[in-house]
C-alpha cells in the first residue's frame, strides 16, 4: 500500500459532547505543500487534528475526508496512520510501563506491514540514533517510558522524533512550537525540515509567526469559529502577527 | 426462592470418603515415610478433621464459594501404576523450556508429582546444596527435614486446607542451601498436572542457612480438561539471617482448575525475600501469601500480577507480618480483569507492639478491562507499634481512551494497543525479573491470554 498523495477535507462539520466546533471546513493538502493554521484560542485547530486521525469523541455530522479520493471517515485511527497521516500531539498522551524503544519498534513494524521490507533490529538502531542525534535527544530517552514525566518540550521533541521515525507522507503538527524554547524550537525545526520534500506534506497549527521563520509554509489559513476564514501566502502570518484576529472578524 | 440462612452456612456439605486416618497411614507406609513423619501427619489429620469447613460468613472466605469444588471425588494419592511420563509428552511450551535449562542452576520437571526430569548443577551439589523431592528428602535428610516441615506459622494459624495438606502431602520439593551458598542463576521448577482424581498435594520446602541466596523459579501448568482438577499446595519458606531469596511463581493452569495456594515465608535478622508471583489460569484460585518478618531488619517485597479471565476467579490474600522492629515490607499487586472476571484481593498489615521504626507499604492496582469485570479490594490494618509507618491504597481504572487513541494514530492496531497497555500496566511488577528467560515467558503468556479475549475490549 503506497502512502497518500493528498488529503481533503470537504464542509468538515464536527461536533462534540452535542456542540458543533467545525461549522464547513474546507481544506486540501497535497504532497510537497506545508499549509500553515492560525486561529484563536477554541477556535477548533485541535479539534480537526483530532477528527483527521479518527478521535472516537468527535463526530462528524456532515462532509467528508478523503485521502487520495477515498473516505476515510469509517478507518479506524491505525489505518489512517497506516495510510501515511501522523499527528504531532498538542498534549501528547503519557504511557507509563511501555519504553520509547519498545513502542518505536512496534510503531514502524505497524508501519511496515504491508509497505514493504521489515527493517532488522541493527538497521532500526541505527536509524534510531541517527534521528536522536538530529534532535539533540539523548539515547537514554529509549530505555524511559513514553512521555513518562517528560518536560513539555520533552515531548514536543518526542512527537518530533517519531515524525521523523516513521515518515509519514501528511503529518499534523498541534502547537509543536508551543512551550519550546529558541534552541529547542530550531532543532525540532530542523527535524521538520529534515523531512519536507515532494513527498511529505504538513499542516502546521500555530500561533505563533516566529515558527514560520524556520518552517516555510506555502499557504497560511486562518480558522475563526470552525471554519477558514482566509487563506493566502506566508504574509498572511505577518500580518496577523500585527493585527491580531480582530480585522478578519469584523469584516 | 428464599434464600437459606447464611450464619456458618458450610460451603461444601459432602464427605470425602477418601480422606480418613486408615489413608494418611497408608499414604505414610507407601510412601516409606520414617514414624516422625507419620505422627505429623496424623497430628495435622486430627487438626484437618477438627476444623470447620470454610462457611460463608468467615473472613477469609466470604468472597470466595467453593460449593463447586467436586470435594467428595479426589484420592490422596493412586494405588494402581500410573503411565510413565516423558518430557515428550509434555505440552510444547515445555520442550522450549529445556532449551533454557544452561540458564539455570537446576530445573525440575513433576508431572502429577513425579519427576520426570531433573537436574542440579555438579557445582553447586559439591558446596552441600540439596534438591530433591519431599519424599526422598524425608528419607535422606530427616534431621533437616523435621526441624522445617510446618513450622512456619503457629499451628492455631492453620486452616482446612494447609491441614490437609499437611496431613496428606503427596507430593513437593525440598530445597536446602547452606550457609553462605551464593546460587548465581535461578532453580527452575515445572508442575505439571494431568490426573482429574487425584489431589494435588504439594508441599515444598525451601530453607536458606545463613547469607545464602537464590532465586527460585516455580512454574504451573496443567492438561487442558472437561473434568475439575484440583490443587492444593503449599510452600514454607525459611531465609536465614542475612540470607536473600526470590520466590518467582508463574501460574498458567487450565480453566478446568480448582487451585489452593498457600505460602509463606519467615525471615530473619537483615534476610530479604521477594515474592513475585504470576496468576494467569484456573478456573478458581486461592492464593494466600505471608511474609513473616521475624528478625530485626528483615525485609520483604511482595509483587503480584494477575489476569482475572471470564468466568474465572481469583481471590488473593496478603500479609505481612511484622514482628521485629527495622522491619520493612513493600507490596504492589496488579490485576488485570477481563469482561465476566472476578478478582478479589484482601491484604493484612499486622505491625505487633515491639515492631517498632517498621516501614509497610501495600498497593492494589486493578485494571478494568471490560465493563462487567469486577475487582474487589480489602485493605486490613492491625498496627499495634505506634513509631511505625503504613500506607496503603487500591485504585481500579480503565485503558485510557486518550493513551489508546495516541497508540493507534501510530499505526497500532486497537488490538495491539489494548496489549502494550496491559504489559506496561505489568511491567513495574516484571521489571523485577533479572532473568530474561523468566520474564519473556511471562509476557509470552500475558501476550497468549490477552490475544485470546483483546478483541472483546
Ligand atoms: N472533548 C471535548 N469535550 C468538550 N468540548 C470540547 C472537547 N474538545 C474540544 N472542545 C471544545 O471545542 C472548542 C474547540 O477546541 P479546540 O481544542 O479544537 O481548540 P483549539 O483551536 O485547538 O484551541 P487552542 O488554541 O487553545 O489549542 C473549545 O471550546 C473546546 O472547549
Ligand atoms: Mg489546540
Amino acid at each position: 500500500m503506497s502512502l497518500a498523495k493528498k488529503l481533503e477535507i470537504k464542509n468538515l462539520h464536527v461536533k462534540t459532547e452535542e456542540k458543533e466546533i467545525l461549522k464547513g471546513l474546507d481544506l486540501t493538502i497535497n504532497v510537497g505543500e506545508i499549509h500553515a493554521i492560525m486561529g484563536p484560542n477554541g477556535s477548533g485547530k485541535s479539534t480537526l487534528a483530532n477528527t483527521l486521525l479518527g478521535h472516537p469523541n468527535y463526530e462528524v455530522t456532515e462532509g467528508d475526508i478523503l485521502l487520495d479520493g477515498e473516505s476515510i471517515l469509517e478507518m479506524e485511527p491505525d489505518e489512517r496512520a497506516k495510510r501515511g497521516l501522523f499527528l504531532a500531539f498538542q498534549y501528547p498522551a503519557e504511557i507509563p510501563g511501555v519504553s520509547v524503544m519498545n513502542f518505536l519498534r512496534l510503531a514502524t513494524k505497524a508501519r511496515v506491514n504491508g509497505n514493504g521490507q521489515e527493517m532488522s533490529i541493527s538497521e532500526f538502531r541505527k536509524l534510531l540514533k541517527e534521528k536522536l542525534e538530529l534532535l539533540q535527544m539523548d539515547e537514554s530517552f529509549l530505555n524511559r517510558y513514553l512521555n513518562d514525566g517528560f518536560s513539555g518540550g520533552e515531548k514536543k521533541r518526542m512527537e518530533i522524533l517519531q515524525l521523523a521515525v516513521l515518515k509519514p507522507s501528511i503529518a499534523i503538527l498541534d502547537e509543536t512550537d508551543s512551550g519550546l524554547d529558541i534552541d529547542a524550537l530550531k532543532t525540532v525545526a530542523a527535524g521538520f525540515n529534515s523531512l519536507v520534500g515532494p513527498d511529505f506534506g504538513a499542516l502546521v497549527i500555530t500561533h505563533y509567526q516566529r515558527i514560520l521563520n524556520y518552517i516555510k509554509p506555502n499557504f497560511v489559513h486562518i480558522l475563526v469559529d470552525g471554519k477558514i476564514a482566509k487563506s493566502g501566502g506566508p504574509e498572511l502570518a505577518l500580518h496577523l502577527e500585527e493585527h491580531g484576529y480582530a480585522w478578519i472578524t469584523e469584516k | 426462592m428464599l434464600h437459606p440462612p447464611l450464619d456458618r452456612e458450610v460451603m461444601i456439605k459432602k464427605e470425602n470418603p477418601h480422606l480418613t486416618r486408615k489413608n494418611v497411614e497408608a499414604l505414610a507406609e507407601w510412601q516409606g515415610n520414617p514414624d516422625w513423619m507419620r505422627q505429623a501427619r496424623l497430628k495435622y489429620f486430627e487438626l484437618f478433621e477438627k476444623l470447620p469447613m470454610p462457611g460463608r460468613r468467615d473472613e477469609e472466605w466470604r468472597k470466595s464459594d467453593i460449593s463447586q469444588l467436586a470435594y467428595d471425588r479426589y484420592v490422596p494419592f493412586l494405588t494402581e501404576e500410573q503411565p510413565e511420563y516423558s518430557i515428550d509428552s509434555l505440552p510444547e511450551g515445555f520442550q522450549v523450556q529445556l532449551s533454557t535449562e544452561e540458564q539455570s542452576n537446576g530445573l525440575c520437571i513433576a508431572v502429577d508429582g513425579r519427576k520426570t526430569y531433573s537436574k542440579l548443577a555438579q557445582q553447586l551439589q559439591e558446596k552441600g546444596v540439596i534438591w530433591t523431592d519431599m519424599k526422598t528428602a524425608v528419607r535422606k535428610y530427616p534431621e533437616l527435614v523435621q526441624k522445617y516441615f510446618m513450622t512456619s506459622v503457629d499451628e492455631n494459624e492453620e486452616n482446612k486446607f494447609t491441614a490437609l495438606n499437611a496431613a496428606f502431602w503427596n507430593s513437593g520439593m525440598f530445597l536446602y542451601i547452606p550457609k553462605n551458598v551464593h546460587l548465581d542463576l535461578p532453580l527452575h521448577m515445572i508442575n505439571f498436572f494431568d490426573n482429574t482424581q487425584l489431589l494435588h498435594n504439594l508441599h515444598t520446602l525451601i530453607v536458606l542457612e545463613q547469607g545464602a541466596s537464590a532465586v527460585y523459579f516455580d512454574e504451573f501448568a496443567s492438561s487442558e480438561k472437561q473434568e475439575q482438577a484440583w490443587v492444593n499446595s503449599a510452600v514454607e519458606i525459611f531465609v536465614g539471617d542475612g540470607a536473600r531469596l526470590q520466590y518467582i511463581s508463574l501460574q498458567n493452569l487450565s480453566g478446568n482448575v480448582y487451585n489452593f495456594a498457600h505460602r509463606r515465608a519467615r525471615i530473619e535478622r537483615d534476610a530479604v525475600m521477594n515474592w513475585l508471583v504470576g496468576t494467569f489460569g484456573s478456573e478458581f484460585t486461592k492464593s494466600t501469601i505471608s511474609s513473616i518478618l521475624n528478625g530485626e531488619g528483615a525485609e520483604t517485597q511482595m509483587l503480584g500480577i494477575a489476569f482475572g479471565e471470564r468466568n474465572r476467579f481469583i481471590d488473593q490474600h496478603t500479609h505481612q507480618i511484622h514482628e521485629a522492629p527495622h522491619t520493612r515490607s513493600d507490596l504492589l499487586f496488579k490485576n488485570a480483569i477481563m469482561e465476566g472476571g472476578r478478582t478479589v484481593y484482601r491484604g493484612v498489615i499486622r505491625i505487633a507492639q515491639h515492631a517498632q521504626r517498621s516501614d509497610a507499604y501495600q498497593a492494589n492496582r486493578n485494571l478494568m478491562l471490560g465493563d462487567n469485570a469486577r475487582a474487589e479490594s480489602i485493605p486490613a490494618l492491625e498496627i499495634i507499634a505506634n513509631d511505625v509507618r503504613c500506607t496503603h491504597g487500591a485504585t481500579v481504572g480503565k485503558i485510557d481512551p486518550e493513551q489508546l487513541f495516541y497508540l493507534q494514530s501510530r499505526g497500532l492496531s486497537r488490538p495491539e494497543a489494548v496489549q502494550l497497555l496491559v504489559r506496561g500496566f505489568f511491567f513495574p511488577v516484571l521489571q523485577h525479573i533479572e532473568q530474561e528467560y523468566i520474564s519473556e515467558r511471562m509476557s509470552e503468556i500475558i501476550e497468549e491470554r490477552t490475544a485470546t479475549v483483546i478483541d472483546k475490549i
